[in-house]
């Protein structure tokens, strides 16, 4: 599967998925999450929404993307990884290898042209605020307090505009929370899928 | 049309915006002239900033002082332009030349610099026979001789076909640069090399540049990004080296966001 559009990859997902089903996401996956209910909403049972945001890319945001993908096309992925690392996770966990070693292995197992499909698909999305009041399933939008990718204003924003939502927010905690803070979101995912409906 | 004398020549400059908001002062491209920041200017006004402009020597109605030029003794313009007005400090923003002169400007007199923005634009621009080539045609056979291949640089076929009221502006803009200001101006790019002094620079910096700009790509933006620690680079998709005219609401928009 190599899509380069949040839309693709939202329909290749339920193409291939169960009737209905319980759909998380974080990030990226939000955003492909948020697809999917628009344009599948019968399908989603149960929804998470883990660090990420239902607007589009600011024209900024956009040339800082493109940027990275010029970079990476000069055989420079090492360098985009060095730069997005430290806005990825907790400002205090700037020295916990463990947790670099995660998320660096899982970039460079990834590689630089996936990265830019991804940065194209990410570019492409939509504006998701105005699709938000016609989810009704439960909801949970979880959030690091300190995520400096999609901050929590981002959440609040989301929560705002859906029924049946209900936020987390993570403390000491950034964009990386289910790598950051494993206990606490398994937590908040587990209440979530057992809860009543 | 406000003149003043400044450095020993004649600069020909405009006020927008209000007295009492933040200075930005635009530094125009090679066979250009102030009025290539029109589409700014409505954004920079709304937001607040009073925006200087003025057309480099050489070019618009500046004196055509005679040549060669250095990027140096354009600086010197800039700064003399500064002090006519008793500005301490500005925001600079320079396209192409103009970018060149602000990474001059961020080295020799950083301390009037609030803050810096290089738009498509090099620290060295080789090879030398290009420039000689350009100043021999143009001496030769006029600004016509080289418009038609400049424009190609400057928007991406696409631009061309989507704003042809803007390229036509441009176009005259080119047309009506004095060949000898033009010649003496090539000299001053053919004969500098920033590539050392800028990693001196400490003014914050944002880096700029057109994806599809054939004259100064991607590949110089990210060398003046990595030399220039306190900076920021922001590509543009589908824009050449115009990029100001080519992609105007997102080059203000990025403009604007670093200046907040």
């Amino acid at each position: 599967m190599h899509y380069d559009t949040i839309g693709k990859i939202a329909e290749a997902i339920v193409s291939e998925a169960p009737p209905s089903f319980a759909l998380a996401g974080l990030s990226m996956g939000g955003y492909i999450a948020l697809e999917i209910c628009r344009k599948f909403g019968e399908k989603v049972d149960r929804l998470a929404l883990i660090d990420t945001t239902a607007r589009a890319d600011t024209a900024v945001q956009t040339a800082r993307r493109e940027a990275l993908i010029a970079r990476c096309q000069g055989n420079r992925f090492n360098e985009v990884i060095e730069t997005i690392y430290p806005l990825l996770i907790h400002p205090a966990r700037l020295n916990d290898s463990q947790l670099r070693h995660q998320v660096v292995s899982m970039a460079y197992g990834m590689g630089p042209e996936v990265f830019i499909r991804q940065q194209r698909a990410i570019i492409s999305r939509i504006n998701q605020v105005p699709h938000l009041s016609k989810i009704s399933c439960p909801t949970v939008v979880v959030c690091g307090e300190q995520d400096q990718i999609t901050p929590l204003e981002c959440s609040e924003e989301m929560v705002a505009n859906m029924s049946e939502a209900e936020l987390f927010t993570v403390s000491n905690c950034g964009h990386m929370s289910t790598l950051e803070k494993p206990d606490k979101i398994s937590s908040i995912m587990h209440k979530w899928l057992t809860g009543e409906r | 049309m406000p003149l003043a004398e400044v450095n020993g020549t004649i600069i020909n400059y405009r006020f927008d915006g209000p007295d009492e908001g933040p200075v930005v002062m635009f530094s125009n491209s090679l066979a250009a002239a102030l009025s290539m920041w029109d589409m700014q200017i409505p954004a920079l006004v709304e937001a607040g900033y009073r925006v200087l402009r003025y057309d480099s020597r050489g070019h618009g109605q500046s004196s055509v002082s005679e040549g060669p030029y250095s990027i140096e003794l354009l600086a010197e313009d800039a700064v003399g332009l500064m002090d006519a007005f008793g500005l301490e400090k500005v925001r600079f923003c320079g396209l192409s030349k103009g970018g060149m002169v602000g990474q001059m400007l961020a080295t020799q007199y950083g301390d009037r610099l609030h803050s810096l923005v290089l738009s498509s634009t090099s620290a060295f621009m080789s090879p030398r026979e290009i420039w000689d080539k350009r100043i021999e045609t143009v001496q030769k056979d006029g600004m016509k001789a080289v418009v038609d291949a400049t424009i190609d640089r400057w928007f991406t076929k696409a631009g061309q076909a989507l704003l042809p009221l803007e390229v036509d502006r441009i176009r005259q803009l080119i047309l009506n640069t004095p060949a000898n200001g033009f010649c003496a101006c090539c000299a001053a790019i053919r004969d500098m090399d920033q590539r050392d002094s800028i990693r001196a620079v400490s003014t914050k910096t944002l880096v700029v540049v057109g994806a599809c700009d054939p004259s100064t790509p991607v590949s110089s933006a990210e060398f003046i990004h990595q030399q220039i620690t306190p900076s920021e680079l922001m590509v543009i998709a589908e824009a050449a080296h115009l990029v100001n005219v080519e992609k105007a609401n997102v080059f203000n928009e990025v403009l604007l966001s670093f200046f907040e």
